[in-house]
């Protein structure tokens, strides 16, 4: 079996643009990022440091990344990069599906945002089960929604939603079908995961 | 006041028959057919899966444990 290399992970982003009609960009060097920084934290959303190098951020269908891909960095290993992909494909997804509603809703209602994340956060666990055979600490993983400016009973709504999806996985059903095609494309592509 | 009165009827009717519809409250859940439904933080029901659609070679149903509690579940 394979292992994941820097080549392959530059192919499963290709691969992920193409199916998902994503984009990519370097969130160092877009004057735009620098803004949209400036505007969330003084919405109170998220803080600026954190947001320019730490997180990966999709506006619209562009994926912005703080690392390059195919080179680990910052927290960023390969693993960490294809599956921030799909997470942020989830966001593309999204707003494919609504493309006025899905940006506004995310900026004004917490509770749509908390919708948002925790469905993507449900993506992430779909792929976590596929290549460790166990689900994430679903309570520290939703607590991470406080750094997008949402508050403890946010951060309960997103672990009862992302509960209903691990019950599923853990019966072996499929939930999300870009966690889906991600873990079908890698093993594609020779590489193992626990779960066949 | 006909049309009202109709109306209270109706709703009275609709009660009696299947019940008083959960109200939303932050931490309850429900099912709606297939779907599973989750209430939010402002209130309103919002629909997380719809266990017609899990795959893996089940039969998946929604279920509740409890009025916090839904959830699907596959039968093979």
């Amino acid at each position: 079996m394979a292992t994941i290399t820097p080549e392959l992970t530059k192919e499963f982003w290709t691969a992920a643009k193409v199916k998902w009609g994503a984009k990519q960009s370097s969130k160092g060097d877009s004057a735009f990022m620098k803004l949209v920084a400036d505007f969330l934290d003084l919405m109170g959303i998220t803080n600026k440091e954190m947001f320019m190098n730490h997180f990966t951020t999709t506006i619209f269908d562009t994926i912005y990344t703080p690392f390059e891909i195919g080179v680990p960095s910052g927290g960023y290993d390969l693993w960490n990069q294809i599956s921030i992909c799909t997470h942020e494909c989830v966001h593309v997804v999204q707003y494919h599906d609504s493309p006025v509603k899905f940006p506004v809703q995310y900026l004004v209602n917490k509770s749509d945002r908390t919708t948002y994340e925790a469905e993507a956060y449900a993506s992430d666990l779909q792929m976590h089960y596929w290549k460790y055979g166990y689900g994430y600490n679903i309570v520290l993983r939703a607590e991470v929604l406080k750094q997008y400016g949402l508050t403890q009973e946010y951060v309960d709504y997103a672990i009862q939603y992302i509960t209903v999806y691990d019950d599923v996985l853990k019966q072996g059903g499929s939930t999300s079908p870009v966690a889906a095609w991600a873990c079908g494309w890698l093993q594609d592509h020779g590489i193992a995961g626990a779960v066949a | 006041m006909l049309k009202v009165l109709s109306l209270m009827c109706l709703a009275v009717l609709c009660l009696t028959l299947v019940g008083c519809p959960p109200v939303c409250k932050p931490t309850m859940a429900r099912c709606q057919g297939s779907i599973v439904q989750v209430c939010r933080p402002d209130k309103k029901w919002q629909k997380v899966l719809d266990c017609s659609k899990m795959g893996g070679g089940k039969t998946w149903n929604c279920n509740c444990d409890n009025p916090t509690k839904c959830g699907c579940k596959g039968v093979k």
